[in-house]
């Protein structure tokens, strides 16, 4: 069987396998653009990319191609140094252009010539830029693009293609035939259209081998797509990503000569290309031929599959495509009018309907109009099909105006578990979407933030669709379309536009929380019992919004229309006018006298230079300002593309796995450790330092140290994967104090300090909660009013600190306030009452008296608010910090503010460690706490009634501390004259610690001493030594306060 | 403590002994020269006498942490839980690491022997009164056609609330 297989020359293979990529990026900037010729930063982006893709194009030797962008390109830059007239214009011939050729491209890998609209905008281009058209001196002409491999090639194929008859009649077309492939709309007489997939020709089968797993594995994304695709019929992206696989399935099928695969895969590409420039809605039918086509080519490729790793062709069936193809075909032809004669010819540029701006008002010609109403105008059309249904329902089980969030059935567990992930993402997602909103509401023009909302938004919509999350999805989509109008600049973010989205940001949580619920509680949404969120209000507010800001939805009669009709002008008159707008605003200007020719030709002079040195030259701005802001420009670019990659950097892992990997590390050291050790005494070394002196001892010693660094080095690297960075539970607290103060009616400003402080994971999780009550107490009980504020000369906004830091051993999160302070007569009054206090309280310290705020049920706030004042909240600080076996301290100045620390220890942390002997057990004394080590002279020492040995340090006396009577051990010296005292000081108490000996300093791992033994005081925690033995971790504070009580 | 076991045992009996739910395959140790049984479904490893570390003002039967693979795990003598003589540690001394609610914990046994089967069958009641300290963590008697073992209930005589008695100071 001799098919006609085009196979291209091989520079234009590489022509479009090179170009693909950077038409893809190209399509989608284009598409952000939306005709906005404001974004100059965006446009040399675009300006960029034509340049490279004319590079390639010359490469290659294409020279419709290389025209084509030549073309484009230059009048991108006249576009850009603004000596075009009419912009839009230009830039709907640029985005024609660019269909054009992706067009034009994409025919060449079916063998099919598409250059005809090519040449008419290549003509058109060169006419706007009045220059001859550029011819390309090694041009590859069109006669020889293709090289058509001939059936006789097929006697030496290895498969006998004869018996593996493809049915396929169609011929393909000629090199440079103008009218490219129709393939007859009719099946064959033959039968329908079929074909094994397998190639007429195998040359490599390891090409072949390549090519059947990259297929398996695009076809798994095409059809996961497709299936998300039905449920996101406007997904244009969707759309992008099902089309390129299929579009390289395509090519390499082409290139291998397998027809089959090659004609489905080109047919279905043309159906997703219509689809995706939006000719074609996307429709049930289409889906589903969509999922045929897939199984058809599945088929087709598991045949060739199964031919490479049998070498016969036994069971390999006959996959017919033709009705596919059929119905593709027949669907086009519907879909589209008149039927074009090459599939895929870009929809004709719509007329620019070049609206008359106010020409009622002053006839003299303004200034061209841009783009913008005529692409706006469509989304708006979109927007009120939707809001003309009512929302208000006030019916709860109307899925338009309120749910729950939770299916009304859970599918097989596969399915739980999406919705399970479904949930940790939206979880994440609702996160960055609330911080980036009130980031947003102080830089409104941040399009950052707008596209890091709109894509999280876009996310959680996507996938709720997908989980038929009805409530969720239909609430993200009318955020989406909110934010689209931020982000397309047809919206400014408002106040009101914000607290929207916040509004949504919320009711989307709560829905998502209630999922999360049923998830675990395993009961779908009528038995979870979970409450509906109603969310019609804020779906129809959104709507007001978006109709405020655009009054009209059918675009308004044009003003020369009306004027006409009014028959206040002529048609003739309008027509002039609307003439003398096409043409560039100088002539009109000299033409209606108002400058000279001569002014004219000046100003175009300035115009013909980019517009920086415009600016330098009239003395706007200096020349170095000017390389800054180019400067920046490129950075700008550079740092859109690396934001759309950094996304990927993280991964994530379940803690368990972490621990895991920690606890081995640390096991590795140990033998490390031990290893060294071992080696020292068999090279033959001896407890001073003398070592063996051989070659092998020496290297051998060289590996050691080697291993010893990189162990270490793993170590530390293994450690820091628990620890993460606070930032994200401060996040949290920004909306919090935003609307604990917006209800309060007070100014608050949140200031966060230390947001990259890093401590251990479970640290970050739980003091969450008790951040939450500390700064809602600040806000309501701490900041005042406004006015009582300015009364007491304070500024009218008050300040709250949320720090982190480091101090020694321990993290301290400090909420600091300039409110109000602590009342001590006030908290005495009321610890009397509550009687917590019966004496008057005149000997308690100062912190003494504020720690009684931490008393359950403690409040003096004189009402109840909905945000505090109901005693709970210190409480739970209280117990919350105890668990994480950290201590608060409060301090308080009257009339000045609130001061509150809570010093916390990094329970998987690496600390630095004193290692000290006493008797036979080992210690670990932190390093920070130790201020040095003495041996005391006999002089030093004095006995104080009722405190116990002191010990002399330079006139200060501290007490000594005789850790092997406190824990019961046999020293080796009882004397502290014999053995060494550690200085320790932490938390302002001190004490001289005696021990026997100090062994060394090390890095080490705190460990739980484990749920059996409680807490025990004075005992930090535990770690392995280097020895793999345990030591125990002493804890300075507690160990001085056990050692003062004389327990 | 002995009123919260004979409390613990009385409950037992209360609750209807059922010997179907002691069955199954028990490690037997050995303490004394008597024999005892742990089962097996609850034993992690067992591994030989490590360096322990003692831990200060900890119940005179916590014999300290020692580090399992980079893990801190508390060790009790269990001769000295169940009130026995304290004896030195030899080549054959165990320390068999039992798991109670993903928690570790290592019991030292003076030797370890065989794994029983036990049918229920095989399964006679605890004794209600026994002289011993250890009888309150009894759950059944298992009898071969030689001797008789005990078989300990693991979850009680690693409940911490019974371990941490007394050390409220």
């Amino acid at each position: 069987m001799s098919g006609n297989t085009p196979n291209l020359d091989a520079r234009l293979v590489k022509l479009i396998a090179d170009t693909e990529p950077i038409l893809d990026q190209l399509g989608t900037e284009l598409l952000l653009l939306n005709g906005d010729l404001s974004d100059l930063a965006a446009l040399v982006s675009i300006l960029e990319k034509f340049t490279t893709l004319k590079g390639h194009a010359e490469k290659a030797g294409d020279e419709v191609a290389f025209q084509l962008l030549f073309a484009a390109e230059e009048v991108l830059s006249g576009l850009l140094c603004e000596r075009l007239p009419n912009p839009a214009d230009m830039f709907q011939m640029i985005q024609d252009m660019f269909r054009a050729l992706r067009n034009y491209l994409f025919e060449l890998t079916a063998g099919n010539d598409a250059s005809g609209p090519c040449q008419t905008l290549i003509e058109k281009g060169f006419q706007v830029l009045e220059v001859p058209i550029v011819q390309l001196p090694s041009a590859i002409s069109p006669e020889e693009r293709f090289i058509f491999s001939v059936g006789e090639e097929n006697h030496d194929a290895p498969v006998a293609a004869a018996s593996m008859p493809t049915m396929e009649p169609t011929p393909m077309p000629a090199a440079g035939e103008s009218v490219p492939s129709v393939p007859p709309t009719a099946a064959p007489e033959s039968g329908e259209e079929a074909s094994t997939g397998l190639p007429e020709v195998m040359e490599d089968p390891s090409v072949y081998k390549e090519y059947v797993l990259e297929c398996l594995e695009h076809l798994e994304t095409i059809e996961e797509k497709v299936l998300e695709l039905e449920n996101n019929p406007e997904d244009i992206n969707l759309i992008g990503e099902i089309f390129r696989p299929i579009h390289s399935m395509k090519g390499g099928a082409g290139f291998l000569g397998m027809t089959g695969v090659n004609k489905l895969a080109h047919d279905t590409e043309t159906m997703l290309d219509r689809c995706r420039k939006l000719t074609l809605p996307v429709t049930p039918e289409v889906v589903e031929i969509c999922l045929r086509s897939i199984d058809g080519l599945k088929q087709m490729t598991v045949n060739l599959s199964r031919f490479l790793d049998t070498g016969t062709t036994d069971n390999i069936n006959m996959v017919p495509f033709g009705s596919i193809r059929d119905d593709i075909k027949t669907l086009l032809a519907g879909g589209a009018p008149k039927a074009a004669p090459a599939p895929a010819v870009p929809a004709p540029p719509p007329p620019a309907p070049a609206p008359v701006a106010k020409p009622a008002v002053a006839p003299a010609p303004t200034p061209p109009p841009t783009a913008k109403p005529a692409i706006a105008a469509p989304v708006v059309v979109v927007k009120k099909e939707a809001s003309s249904e009512t929302l208000l329902s006030g019916d709860l089980n109307d899925p338009e105006y309120a749910s729950s969030g939770v299916p009304g059935s859970f599918g097989d567990s596969d399915e739980n578990d999406l919705l399970k992930r479904f949930v940790q993402q939206c979880h994440e997602h609702l996160e960055t979407i609330e911080e980036d909103i009130l980031r947003l509401e102080k830089e409104t023009a941040n399009a950052e933030f707008i596209n890091g909302i709109f894509r999280a938004i876009h996310s959680i919509k996507g996938d709720s669709g997908f989980l038929n999350l009805t409530g969720i999805s239909k609430l993200a989509h009318e955020t989406e379309t909110l934010l689209d109008r931020f982000r397309k600049k047809t919206l400014t973010p408002n106040q009101r536009a914000i607290e929207l989205c916040l509004q949504a940001c919320d009711a989307l949580k709560h829905m998502i929380n209630n999922l999360d619920k049923a998830l675990e509680a395993g009961q779908p949404g009528a038995t979870s019992g979970a409450q509906p969120i109603v969310y019609g209000p804020i779906r129809q507010a959104i709507r007001d919004v978006l109709e405020n800001r655009e009054p009209t939805t059918v675009s308004p009669p044009k003003i020369g229309e009306i004027l006409v009709a009014e028959g206040s002008v002529t048609q003739e008159e309008l027509q002039t006018v609307l003439e003398l707008q096409n043409k560039p605003i100088g002539e009109i200007l000299v033409q209606t006298g108002k400058v000279s020719s001569e002014d004219l030709e000046n100003a175009l002079a300035y115009q013909e230079k980019p517009v920086g040195e415009i600016l330098v030259q009239t003395g706007r701005i200096s020349p170095d300002k000017l390389d800054k802001a180019l400067e920046k420009q490129a950075e700008a670019g550079g740092a859109g593309q690396a934001g759309g990659s950094a996304v990927a950097h993280a991964i994530k892992v379940d803690t368990e796995k972490i621990d895991h990997l920690v606890n081995l590390v640390g096991e590795l050291v140990i033998i490390e450790t031990q290893v060294a050790q071992m080696a020292n005494r068999v090279l033959g070394g001896t407890e001073d330092g003398q070592r063996g002196t051989g070659n092998a001892s020496r290297l051998y010693e060289k590996n050691l140290a080697q291993l010893g660094k990189i162990t270490k080095e793993l170590q530390d690297r293994s450690m820091s994967l628990r620890m993460m960075p606070i930032r994200q539970t401060f996040q949290k607290m920004i909306r919090l104090v935003r609307d604990a103060s917006k209800k309060m009616n007070k100014k608050v400003n949140l200031i966060l300090v230390g947001e990259d402080t890093e401590l251990d994971k479970t640290v970050v999780e739980q003091i969450g909660d008790p951040l939450v009550h500390m700064l809602r107490n600040s806000v309501d009980h701490g900041v005042e009013m406004p006015e009582e504020r300015i009364a007491s000369g304070k500024p009218e906004t008050g300040t709250v600190y949320l720090e982190a830091f480091y101090q020694g051993d321990r993290i301290m999160i400090r909420v600091r306030d300039d409110g109000k302070g602590l009342d001590r007569e006030r908290l005495i009054a009321k610890a009397q009452e509550t009687g917590l206090l019966h004496d008057s309280g005149a000997n308690l310290s100062d912190l003494d008296v504020f720690k009684f705020i931490f008393a359950p049920g403690f409040s003096t706030a004189k009402e109840i608010t909905d945000i505090s004042g109901r005693g709970v909240g210190m409480d739970v600080v209280r117990r919350n910090i105890d668990k994480l076996r950290g201590s608060i301290d409060i301090a308080s100045e009257k009339g000045k503010g609130t001061t509150i620390t809570i010093s916390l220890p990094l329970t998987l942390a690496i600390i630095d460690g004193m290692i000290v002997r006493v008797g036979h057990e080992e210690y670990i004394i932190p390093t920070v706490s130790i201020s040095e080590s003495i041996r005391p002279r006999r002089e030093d020492i004095t006995t104080i009634t009722q405190r116990g040995e002191m010990i002399n340090v330079r006139g200060n006396l501290i007490p000594l501390v005789r850790l092997y009577s406190l824990w019961n051990i046999q020293p080796r010296f009882t004397d502290p004259c014999e053995s060494l005292v550690v200085l320790v000081e932490n938390d302002n108490k001190r004490g001289c610690l005696m021990v026997d000996e100090l062994i060394g300093q090390q890095q080490i791992v705190i460990k739980n001493l484990g749920e059996q033994f409680g807490d025990v005081r004075g005992i930090a925690g535990a770690t392995i030594l280097g020895s793999g033995r345990v030591g125990l971790i002493i804890d300075v504070n507690g160990l001085l306060i056990r050692a003062q009580q004389g327990v | 403590m002995t009123d919260n076991a004979t409390v613990s045992a009385a409950a037992l009996q209360k609750e209807g002994w059922n010997p179907a739910s002691h069955a199954g395959k028990y490690l037997t140790l050995v303490l004394a020269s008597e024999s005892y049984g742990i089962n097996i479904l609850k034993i992690r490893e067992i591994i030989g006498v490590q360096d322990i570390t003692r831990v200060p003002d900890s119940l005179y039967f916590m014999k300290g942490v020692i580090n399992l693979r980079g893990q801190v795990i508390a060790v009790i003598d269990l001769r000295l839980r169940f009130g026995m003589e304290e004896k030195e540690y030899t080549e054959e001394t165990c320390i068999i690491i039992v798991e109670r609610q993903d928690m570790l914990t290592g019991l030292i046994v003076d030797r370890v022997d065989e794994v029983l089967d036990f049918t229920p069958n095989d399964l006679e009641p605890p004794p209600k009164m026994g002289t011993g300290n250890d009888d309150e963590f009894i759950q059944a008697m298992g009898k071969t056609k030689t001797t008789v073992v005990m078989l300990l209930n693991s979850d009680l005589i690693l409940k911490n609330e019974r371990m941490r008695l007394g050390t409220d100071y």
